[in-house]
């Protein structure tokens, strides 16, 4: 078992790395998605407050959304 | 008999490793992928601006026929809230069940039957000034 607990001490750093990389890009991305639709109203003629507010109501999927749609 | 019996636990050992290796093979590779998938699905620019315009023309067409701001953007919530696709994924996860989002607090007969009044109030009053 020892041989085990040596690959999960090994794995685990780099799978979190990983995932954490993958995760961060996946907010920088949904960040991204509300810029261009906030711009998109914007420039589709919706008062910027406006546009701002609405933009904020985009529901951005949190981790632990992510993991349970991995299930 | 021991040495025997040391080879066989040595060997299922083995083989939990081995099985154990698969599995975090499998995480570091599929977890990333399957991320990058949703990210490229849901969020990607082509859908934000699409999405933009729609909001932006229903929003637009109620403030048109004089619907109050404040009003109009609580019909433009729950438009978007019918579809956002990150906000129905979120809904059906976190309610755990399709059929209870479906039924949920998205009152398309409400939306509706505002916009046919608002609308109608307004033919009226345009109708009123020109018979004046």
């Amino acid at each position: 078992m020892s041989k085990g607990i040596i690959y999960i001490l090994a794995d685990t750093p780099a799978i979190l790395i990983t995932i954490t990389f993958s995760y961060l890009k996946y907010k920088r991305k949904a960040k991204k998605y509300m810029k261009i639709f906030r711009k998109t109203l914007i420039r589709e003629g919706v008062e910027r407050k406006m546009a701002k507010k609405l933009a904020s109501e985009i529901k951005i999927v949190n981790l632990r959304e992510l993991i349970n749609m991995m299930h | 008999m021991s040495e025997k019996n040391e080879k066989k636990k040595s060997s299922a050992e083995d083989e939990d490793v081995r099985e154990f290796k698969e599995v975090m093979n499998t995480l570091k590779e599929t977890v990333p992928e399957i991320i990058k998938g949703i990210v490229d699905a849901i969020y990607s620019g082509t859908n934000a601006e699409e999405f933009g315009k729609q909001v932006a023309n229903f929003y637009k067409s109620m403030v048109d026929v004089g619907m109050d701001k404040e009003e109009a953007y609580e019909l433009t919530k729950k438009f978007m809230e019918s579809r956002d696709i990150s906000g129905i994924i979120k809904k059906i996860l976190s309610e755990g069940n399709l059929e209870n989002w479906k039924s949920g607090d998205v009152d398309s007969e409400k939306i509706s039957s505002t916009i046919k009044n608002k609308v109608n109030d307004e033919l009226k009053r345009e109708t009123g000034e020109t018979n004046e």
